[in-house]
């Protein structure tokens, strides 16, 4: 008999499968060099490339490696915040998405600009996102407060604004709530959510009606 | 210039949903919705060390969350900067007439007030009621020597020269005023 009698349990990996990305990204969130690997790794992903070539059909003048970049910028900035307990390409393919709306709304904004006399320019030009920064701070503060009076009925809008407005720290909250931190964390996460979104709706009532 | 600023700055603000929602165009999608549930502690200062490195390190990833950490810090800034005044119909609002929970703001300031005022009167009432009381003990002082008075003049026994009571004449201290006969006992 030639050849060897040993059954192999498992078949042996093939020189070129994909590196395990998941490992490969823990590494990275405290490795250079390991970073480093990990961006040639992405730029090289086939799937990848696919995912940003479909998506750059739509684009005006961006094409498919500028989505890549802008996504891979994000991935980096934002590794420390992988917790390694789902696919870390469906993650990355989640950024891209974002990305190209992001770029699909910066693309929409330029072109109204040339429509109104201007010259195509890119959305990067300084313009503030930061709502205090460019509304006055009276109206920040009056739909602030127009938000709150919408929400105030609900417990936990109120102990999202005692903590916010009143100031109380986490232990008073419990306290007054006569619940466990972990219930007031959840019921302050939730507060501030319906808080901001009721903020939005109103900004964008104002924002149609004007 | 102001107005186009501020409007421009609204659109910032509804970039998330709000143009979505005009436009038609898809909307952002938390990349990780199990640590984007967690960015309202942030912004309300909340979390710190690894956690806080984790929520910025996910802001700085996903779209969705930027936008909505724009608006909570927008939120909680214009929050802090409120006048008490200016939140006081808020604060009224707050209040569910139940008397289940009441806002720190309804009980906390304006109690600190009630009692202020409590403690004024309590001082107020004590320094009357020891000044009344002072003035009846006057008053009875006055009496007793308005009665001794009268005594020793209804007991003074002056006999002057002429027969005419004198004021010169010494008086006789009650003490030693003899009775005619003592009582028969």
């Amino acid at each position: 008999m030639a050849g060897s009698n040993v059954i192999p349990l498992r078949r042996r990996a093939p020189a070129d499968a994909p590196p395990d990305l998941a490992r490969l990204a823990q590494r990275a969130a405290v490795s250079a060099g390991d970073l480093r690997v990990l961006v040639e790794t992405l730029e090289a992903e086939p799937r990848l490339r696919a995912l940003a070539t479909r998506l750059a059909r739509g684009l005006a003048v961006h094409g498919p490696e500028d989505l890549l970049q802008n996504t891979l910028e994000r991935v980096v900035r934002g590794l420390a915040s992988y917790r390694a307990t789902g696919d870390f390409l469906g993650w990355v393919m989640r950024i891209m998405r974002n990305a190209h709306v992001e770029i699909v709304r910066r693309e929409a904004r330029a072109r109204t600009r040339a429509l109104g006399g201007g010259v195509w320019v890119e959305s990067d030009d300084g313009e503030s996102d930061d709502p205090a920064d460019a509304l006055g701070e009276r109206q920040v503060r009056e739909r602030v407060l127009d938000a709150w009076r919408h929400t105030s009925h609900d417990s936990d809008v109120r102990l999202f604004w005692d903590r916010v407005y009143v100031g109380l720290s986490v232990e008073q909250l419990m306290r007054r709530t006569g619940r466990p931190r972990s219930t007031v964390y959840l019921m302050l996460q939730r507060g501030g959510r319906k808080l901001a979104t009721e903020l939005r709706r109103l900004l964008g009532d104002r924002t149609e009606g004007s | 210039m102001r107005r186009l600023r501020t409007r421009s700055s609204e659109r910032g603000l509804l970039r998330s949903r709000g143009g979505a929602r005009r436009g038609g165009a898809r909307d952002f999608a938390c990349i990780d919705p199990v640590v984007g549930e967690r960015l309202a502690l942030l912004s309300a200062g909340l979390v710190d060390g690894a956690e806080a490195k984790l929520l910025t390190a996910h802001v700085a990833a996903c779209h969705a969350c930027a936008d909505d950490a724009r608006v909570l810090d927008a939120l909680v800034s214009a929050a802090r900067s409120l006048p008490d005044e200016a939140a006081e119909p808020a604060v009224v609002a707050h209040d569910d007439g139940g008397g289940a929970r009441r806002s720190a703001t309804l009980l906390g300031r304006p109690s600190t007030i009630v009692a202020v005022a409590g403690f004024v009167a309590a001082i107020a009432l004590v320094v009357g009621w020891q000044r009344a009381r002072d003035g009846v003990l006057v008053a009875e002082i006055r009496a007793l020597r308005a009665q001794i008075a009268q005594v020793e003049h209804e007991t003074r026994m002056p006999v002057s020269a002429g027969g005419e009571p004198s004021d010169r004449q010494p008086v006789i201290p009650i003490a030693n005023v003899r009775f005619p006969s003592p009582p028969n006992l």
